[in-house]
């Protein structure tokens, strides 16, 4: 169990306060489940052992994420949705076969718990100030805004896209997934793959309309 | 002429097909678009991050992935094999009991219809019409006692006002009465006045 730190501010803050600050360290995965190979991460897993599964999820939390945000284009729902995809995994995993990579089959899970959702409910899209406020390239804050606009912009218009066009272009465009792949993931032929991946980027194209030549 | 198919407009986006392998873009500009236009838009779409959430959230989503988890493992005990606390015992006992308290409160009291007369101290002798089987006696009990000794300081008003009897009980009774039943009472009522 992690220790907490507690840190008195009492010279800093407001003479009439006491502010506790309580930081509540993450707990070290064991060092001998961090050396494991992924067949045997998932057999400890199978096995019970502490902290295996919470390993999985360290290592691949945030493409799982990625891919649940450019669904569903919110952070409130790729984070619910995150979650629902490892635990789905969790009850999962003894049926894994270990035919893909671990991270292709959490993908996998990833779509189509997407899929399922937005069958469900229409994405609510992001607001303009959820943009990445961190400016890491030296650009003028007017090229940011209209970077951050544009890119709210192409969220917005991929999250427009039909479920399957979604999926397959985000599979290929943000996971770099074969169309092998993004056909397993959809449940079709690699053909169907590709042609979900071109209708996408013309339907896209369509969208943005005056970034294409 | 036969344009590309959507198969080979994404050949050619990937990579896995050069263009100089397919001689109809040499000769066909609307094909020659379309492709540029696709390839600006894809490098559009790959442009885009997903904005970075605070550097919190990760351990967040992990320790509640964690939690769900361990919530979806801990497996269900059956009914019979759950902790019967006794406090969860004396709460479902109370549950019950003020359950059938309400219950009896609620149930309309049937009025039988009464004969009888005043005595001469003024307590009135009432024997039911309707059943005319005798009534067993009860047998007696300390409690009931005690409280009729409490009780018979109080004035009707007192009883209403301690909440002993329910709000309109009497004009209830009154409505429920059969005609017979009223004219005895305005009887019983007339006599007991005249001995006031």
């Amino acid at each position: 169990m992690a220790t907490p730190l507690t840190v008195t501010l009492n010279g800093r803050a407001d003479t009439g306060w006491n502010v506790t600050v309580v930081r509540h360290e993450t707990e070290v995965p064991d060092p001998a489940l961090q050396a494991l190979t992924e067949p045997d991460l998932i057999a400890a897993v199978l096995d019970g052992r502490p902290g295996a599964f919470d390993l999985i999820v360290e290592r691949h939390r945030r493409s799982v994420y990625q891919i649940c945000y450019r669904f569903l284009g919110n952070h409130e729902d790729a984070s619910d949705l995150s979650q629902d995809v490892f635990l789905r995994a969790y009850r999962g995993l003894k049926a894994f076969k270990g035919n893909a990579a671990l991270g292709t089959w959490l993908h996998r899970i990833a779509v189509n718990t997407c899929l399922n959702r937005v069958a469900l409910k229409t994405p609510k899209g992001e607001p303009l100030d959820e943009t990445e406020p961190v400016d890491s390239t030296g650009e003028t804050p007017t090229e940011r805004m209209l970077r951050d606009e544009r890119a709210v912009r192409v969220r917005a218009a991929v999250a427009k896209l039909p479920a399957k066009q979604r999926a397959a272009l985000i599979l290929r465009t943000y996971q770099e997934k074969s169309h092998q792949e993004i056909a397993d993931a959809l449940g079709t032929s690699v053909g169907a793959a590709k042609a979900n991946v071109f209708h996408a980027l013309q339907n896209l194209k369509k969208l943005l309309g005056e970034l294409s030549p | 002429m036969t344009h590309l198919s959507p198969d080979t407009f994404v050949d050619l986006l990937d990579g896995t097909l050069a263009e100089e392998t397919v001689p109809h873009l040499a000769t066909c500009d609307r094909c020659r678009q379309q492709l540029a236009g696709l390839r600006v838009t894809w490098q559009a779409a790959a442009d885009v991050d997903v904005p970075e959430p605070s550097p919190l959230f990760w351990d967040h989503l992990s320790a509640r992935v964690h939690n769900a988890v361990a919530a979806d493992e801990r497996p269900r005990a059956p009914w019979w094999r759950v902790d019967w606390s006794w406090t969860s015992v004396g709460l479902a006992g109370a549950a019950v009991a003020a359950l059938v308290l309400v219950v009896f409160l609620q149930m309309p009291r049937p009025v039988a219809p009464v004969s009888g007369t005043a005595s001469a101290s003024g307590s009135v002798a009432v024997v039911g019409v309707a059943n005319p089987e005798p009534v067993t006696p009860l047998p007696d009990d300390e409690s009931m006692g005690l409280m009729a000794d409490l009780a018979s300081d109080l004035d009707w008003d007192g009883v209403a006002e301690l909440g002993l009897a329910p709000v309109g009980g009497v004009e209830r009774a009154a409505s429920e009465m059969s005609a017979d039943e009223r004219v005895e009472l305005q009887r019983l009522l007339h006599e007991a006045l005249l001995e006031m």
